[in-house]
């Protein structure tokens, strides 16, 4: 219970950070959303991953979106494509989680341009490619590492607090 | 099916079900829904706090760089609010006059006043894509989607969701934004679009007729053959024509209201039906008419 809680309380406190005071570089801002995501699935796989990415969606729909479930839908992708084993890494290897988060920033942008954009016959799509979706996955890979170490500790700290009690999630 | 023998499979496959029923349940429908609701009585509350600390830190800064500026500022404004009072009262007096000879006319189409919500901006898209924005007034302050909102006397944008205590508003400058709109000079008409590239340095785009009479400096309005927007509204100034291409005319647009410095807004929520003529003290209540 204390792992729902305190998941739901970063995701909340990282919407609320980002969408009052962005840290906008040249007109871009980071999608720390997606560093929790991919952080969380690393660390405790797929359906975990899945879980905190569809509600860290479901926060940006209710809020920006024009239909609910767009980016829920995506964000979980991310979470449940982002918490498969990688069986060549350790969780304590750092290239894993920039790879995963450059991967899946680029995806996300593209896919978010695609549902979005090229469908209201925005067809420039280099322009689109260069000018956002490559500066905020740069921007992302940036600041991957702080927060990958953050969240790393936390489920550490949470995983030490489990082994002494009642596992609540079976793996 | 071999595929539903793995349980994380089948959890996702779920998950993906739930979410294109929810695409399905909200597209082109967004009534606030009971999660929206909650969301909104969790994060809003605090997004107003945040957002009223960051003004205050800027508040500060300002404070201590600005004394100088302020003071030539407030120099050059109380000279423009005389000029103004004295415009006022003209006006007013003309105002009067008009209403008068109105009367004469028995003219029932008069100029609507609106009654507005005030309201402020307490977050904003982070995406990169969209520049939507969240206000903090919801249905229970008589928000409802599709109302119009404005801000330094010029348009803002319109009202896309709406839940219980907070509002997302699409401004004009948003990609998805498309307005009905008018040059007021010459009443040629066409769509003022938002654009991802223009936004970003707080422009639209104006899409006319490839011989609509258009000079750069003309004023843009809402006209009235859209269904959301009121006619009349002030939208911005041309700014640039670019070369008339197969589809038309394209003139870039700057907008009146600068949108990266705005931090409240007014939302039209209605027309009052009358205009209360009576409440007016007039200083020169003795205008007589055709004496």
């Amino acid at each position: 219970m204390a792992r729902f809680f305190i998941v739901i309380t970063i995701v909340l406190i990282n919407f609320i950070l980002q969408t009052t005071w962005p840290m906008q570089i040249f007109g871009i801002s980071p999608n720390t959303a997606i560093i929790i995501v991919v952080s969380f699935a690393i660390l405790r796989h797929e359906v975990e991953g899945a879980m905190i990415g569809f509600f860290a969606g479901l926060l940006q729909d209710v809020f920006f979106g024009v239909i609910i479930g767009l980016n829920a839908f995506l964000y979980m992708l991310i979470g449940f494509f982002s918490g498969k084993p990688f069986k060549e890494f350790y969780v304590e290897n750092y290239l894993l989680p920039i790879a995963l988060i450059g991967i899946t920033t680029f995806l996300f942008n593209f896919a978010y341009y695609l549902l979005n954009f090229l469908f209201r016959a925005r067809l420039d799509i280099f322009s689109y490619v260069w000018s956002i979706i490559l500066p905020s996955t740069l921007y992302n890979i940036a600041i991957t590492l702080p927060i990958y170490v953050f969240i790393y500790r936390i489920n550490s700290r949470l995983e030490s607090h489990e082994k002494h009690s009642r596992k609540i999630f079976n793996r | 099916m071999k595929i539903l023998r793995n349980k994380k499979t089948v959890f996702l496959l779920v998950g993906i079900i739930i979410c294109i029923l929810l695409m399905a349940f909200t597209v082109g429908n967004r009534t606030s829904g009971f999660v929206s609701n909650v969301l909104g009585v969790v994060v809003v509350p605090i997004q107003n706090v945040m957002t009223g600390v960051g003004g205050w830190f800027s508040d500060i800064r300002t404070y201590f760089t600005d004394m100088n500026y302020l003071v030539s500022e407030n120099q050059r404004l109380n000279s423009e609010m005389e000029e103004l009072l004295l415009a006022l009262n003209r006006l007013e007096l003309l105002e009067a006059h008009n209403y008068q000879l109105t009367q004469l006319l028995e003219m029932d189409q008069r100029y609507p006043r609106f009654e507005t919500v005030a309201a402020d901006i307490i977050s904003r898209d982070n995406n990169n894509w969209n520049t939507r924005f969240i206000i903090n007034r919801g249905y229970t302050h008589g928000v409802e989607q599709n109302m119009v909102v404005v801000a330094q006397g010029a348009l803002v944008g319109n009202v896309t969701a709406e839940a219980h205590n907070f509002s997302q508003v699409t401004p004009i400058i948003d990609d998805a934004s498309a307005v009905s709109a008018a040059i007021s000079r010459s009443g040629a008409i066409g769509f003022a679009r938002g654009d991802i590239m223009l936004g970003s340095q707080g422009l639209l785009r104006f899409e006319t007729d490839i011989d609509a009479d258009i000079l750069e400096g003309d004023e843009l309005m809402t006209s009235a053959l859209g269904t959301i927007f009121p006619p009349g509204i002030h939208i911005g100034i041309i700014v640039e024509i670019t070369e008339p291409s197969p589809q038309g005319l394209i003139a870039i647009v700057q907008p009146l209201v600068s949108f990266d410095n705005l931090n409240a807004v007014l939302v039209i929520t209605g027309v009052s039906e009358d205009m209360d003529y009576d409440d007016y003290e007039y200083s020169y209540a003795e205008i007589t008419l055709g004496e």
